[in-house]
């Protein structure tokens, strides 16, 4: 008798969950072929009601500009203290400030940066050094490219690999999800590859020995082995031409347009210069 | 049990080592005046680096221009079998050293031909990179290298070759990315994944890709805790009999292990061992380091599980044991450590799911196993599928022993209450069963007792009318009749209500 009962209660439980599913697939189809308006009243009928401001682009939440970083990657995004501060954030805040909207920061991983965007219900854009590729774009919008980068590879100081001939086959580390990783992935084909979730521990990894070279973004390698990390160096840097952009939402594209302006006037009246200035003193 | 374990670690290393073998990259040294310098290709097998053929791939290709030349124009054709779609597209990058230059340009995909055509309205001076990357191509499907062709454009109009660029090495299509491209095709797939949220979480396509990958890290998550877990049995013993033992420094000691490792985290216990071993000079292989920590952790959680286990049988055994001219060991071994397993079982086994589940906090450190397996996939594709994936594969594990614990208890239970609570129940069922039972033939017996009636009346009839003897045996016989029939259907109350 008590088998039964357990029996019926789990086929009840996967019936709901079933018939919820239907449901969920009912109401999302419809609202998909609705129009491009389907995220904000798919949103709208969830606890988080997206406003539509003047300008037309949709934010999750009137006046606020929620973003959202990884912010383990000195100098552009990192943690000071609670604070969460770099190149990044100023250009972020400064753009809000243009916006005028209220800036709000939260931290994640930043493998999974691309899915929250995506996603459209936590967040309304991301800045994080994230490298403008067409993968990437297939899942969400880029903004305008708004720096330049490249990667690099870092080495211990007194490494005995001297160049980058003698990389292919050693093993080396890269940031999970990162242009250094793919970069690692194609052109590496000998060496063990090893992930990791943050920078920090990637370099941590490098002076233990259980990786010999991190290949990262360069003006974040520049930084660390010019402060924390003086017992490492860079032992080349791989010029990919990559540029970094901001994500938003792929149904928010006039979000991106408002961003794009506000970098283009920043460009303009040398605000932008000035921020860059305050981080990268070399370049 | 440990052979297969090794089994499942050695091919999930070898795995790895093929895989970073698989290719090789030849450097290129030829004489031209455009030097091609790379040419790769993106891994387009979910979860792996393989290039697979005739599958959409991302070819990455870099040349610098020599010394004395200006190039204004280049087309990069790809080998025989290659394709090109409507989502094929291209992107142009010129690097002066490491400084990203802008130059004019237009750049195009002929699809018939399969060239990749980059014009330039300036030439390129000498020593400036090019890096053509080129998304959603597809190399031919082969098993073996490629490499592409072409020729290039100079400032005065000569056309020259551009020679064999680097191969890139291709593999055939595997059984599930053959799937997983033919869902992409299917209209009910498209509808499904119209759905942001079923597109983000249940991808019908990267279910079946990652499948693959995904078993791979399974296999060496589940070797890693079936070395593990048999470690940390003794490990958990010897520090359950310190901590009982009267030697007080024996005591400390597994007092300090248990308190340490069950105070702290795994996941920081992991970080010191894989971060801070180094250091100390001590260089382990991962998977073994990785076994160490989980045997070391698991270790002191059985300590308390067999201490309390060998606490919780009655002091009157020891005192019997002993006053039957038993050793301490002996009364160890053979009478409280017997009973102590069958009581510790249950919560081992349930220690084991945990050490199970916890073989997830080793992909913090680089250690491939199921959760990095598929968070892999996730960073590359920006989908959560391969998280659902992978959670049914710790599901395929730990909901049989889920089960087998409650079994366990339930047994334990019983066996403690000297066929408690469980066996009651039953009893009580039983009861139920045979009082409707008694029910059902007290009813039967009516009946009976009515057809017998009838019965002797159709004899008493007879014998009135005929006032023969041999009626009286045909009573019996009708009797027996009844009797058989009753037999017959024992329960049948219905029928044998419309008989009557």
């Amino acid at each position: 008798m008590k088998h039964n009962w357990s029996k019926a209660l789990l086929v009840a439980c996967v019936s709901v969950a079933a018939i919820a599913c239907l449901a969920l697939t009912a109401c999302g189809g419809g609202s998909s072929k609705a129009s491009s308006s389907s995220a904000a009243s798919s949103s709208a009928a969830s606890s988080a009601s997206a406003t539509t401001t003047s300008a037309g682009y949709k934010l999750l939440e009137g006046g606020k500009l929620k973003v959202v970083t990884s912010a383990e990657y000195s100098p552009m995004e990192f943690m000071e203290g609670s604070d969460i501060k770099g190149f990044d954030i100023d250009l972020i805040k400064e753009i809000g400030k243009r916006l005028g909207l209220d800036v709000t920061i939260s931290n994640q991983a930043f493998d999974s940066l691309v899915t929250s965007i995506a996603g459209g219900k936590q967040f309304d854009c991301s800045i994080s050094a994230i490298t403008i590729n067409d993968e990437r774009a297939e899942q969400v919008k880029f903004t305008n490219p708004y720096y330049d980068s490249n990667l690099a590879v870092v080495t211990l100081a007194n490494s005995p690999i001297a160049n980058m001939d003698a990389l292919n086959g050693v093993p080396v580390g890269a940031q999970s999800g990162s242009s250094g990783e793919e970069w690692v992935k194609e052109n590496l084909k000998q060496s063990t590859y090893t992930p990791f979730q943050e920078t920090p521990d990637l370099l941590a990894a490098l002076r233990t020995g259980a990786v010999q070279a991190a290949i990262y973004d360069e003006p974040v390698a520049k930084n660390h082995v010019s402060t924390e990390y003086t017992d490492c160096k860079v032992l080349n840097v791989i010029p990919t031409g990559e540029q970094y952009g901001i994500i938003v939402n792929k149904d928010n594209a006039a979000l991106a347009d408002a961003m794009n302006k506000a970098l283009a006037d920043m460009k303009a009246d040398g605000t932008y210069d000035k921020i860059a200035a305050q981080w990268f003193s070399a370049k | 049990m440990s052979a297969s374990v090794k089994a499942a670690i050695k091919q999930g290393l070898f795995t790895a080592l093929a895989l970073s073998l698989v290719t090789t990259f030849v450097s290129p040294l030829f004489a031209g005046a455009l030097t091609t310098d790379v040419t790769t290709a993106k891994g387009n097998e979910t979860g792996s680096d393989n290039i697979l053929g005739g599958t959409p791939t991302r070819v990455t290709w870099e040349a610098v221009v020599d010394e004395g030349e200006q190039v204004v124009g280049v087309d990069v054709v790809y080998p025989q079998g290659s394709s090109f779609s409507d989502e094929s597209s291209i992107k142009v990058t010129v690097l002066d050293g490491t400084t990203r230059m802008n130059p004019e340009n237009t750049a195009s995909l002929d699809a018939a031909t399969t060239t990749a055509k980059v014009n330039f309205s300036e030439p390129l001076q000498s020593g400036l990179r090019l890096r053509l990357e080129m998304y959603k191509v597809s190399l031919p499907n082969v098993d073996g290298a490629v490499s592409l062709n072409g020729t290039y454009k100079l400032a005065d109009g000569t056309v020259k070759d551009l020679g064999a660029s680097p191969s890139i090495e291709v593999t055939y299509a595997s059984v599930a990315e053959g799937i997983s491209n033919w869902l992409d095709q299917q209209p009910f797939v498209q509808a499904w994944n119209s759905v942001t949220f079923l597109r983000l979480f249940f991808q019908p396509q990267l279910i079946v890709s990652s499948i693959p990958t995904v078993a791979t890290g399974w296999l060496i998550s589940l070797g890693l805790v079936l070395v593990g877990f048999p470690l940390a049995i003794p490990l958990g013993l010897i520090a359950a009999f310190m901590k009982i033992s009267k030697a007080r420094i024996l005591h400390i000691l597994a007092a300090i292990y248990t308190g340490v490792v069950r105070g702290t985290p795994l996941f920081l216990q992991i970080y010191i061992a894989f971060f801070g071993l180094p250091l100390l000079g001590i260089n382990i292989n991962q998977y073994v380091l990785s076994i160490l920590v989980l045997a070391f952790n698991s270790g002191a959680y059985l300590c308390e599980i067999f201490r309390a286990g060998i606490q919780s049988i009655p002091k009157g055994q020891f005192e019997a044991s002993r006053s039957l001219g038993m050793s301490g060991t002996q009364t160890m071994f053979s009478v409280i450590i017997p009973q102590t397993v069958r009581r510790v079982i249950p919560t081992m086994t349930s220690e084991f799911i945990l050490l199970y589940k916890d073989t997830s906090l080793l992909a913090a450190v680089g250690v491939m196993e199921l959760m990095l397996y598929s968070r892999s996939i996730v960073s590359l594709t920006g989908n959560m599928t391969p998280y659902i994936v992978a959670a049914c594969f710790y599901l395929i594990v730990t909901l049989p022993l889920i089960r087998v614990v409650g079994n366990l208890e339930k047994r334990l239970a019983l066996a403690d209450n000297g066929g408690g609570a469980p066996k009651k129940k039953r009893k009580g069922r039983r009861d139920a069963f045979s009082q409707m039972r008694e029910e059902i033939s007290s009813t039967t017996e009516t009946i009976e007792a009515a057809e017998q009636k009838v019965a002797e009346v159709q004899v008493e009839t007879a014998a009135a009318m005929a006032g023969d003897a041999s009626v009286a045996i045909d009573t019996n016989a009708a009797a027996a009749r009844a009797q058989e029939r009753h037999e017959a259907t024992p329960t049948d109350t219905d029928e044998r209500g419309d008989a009557s």
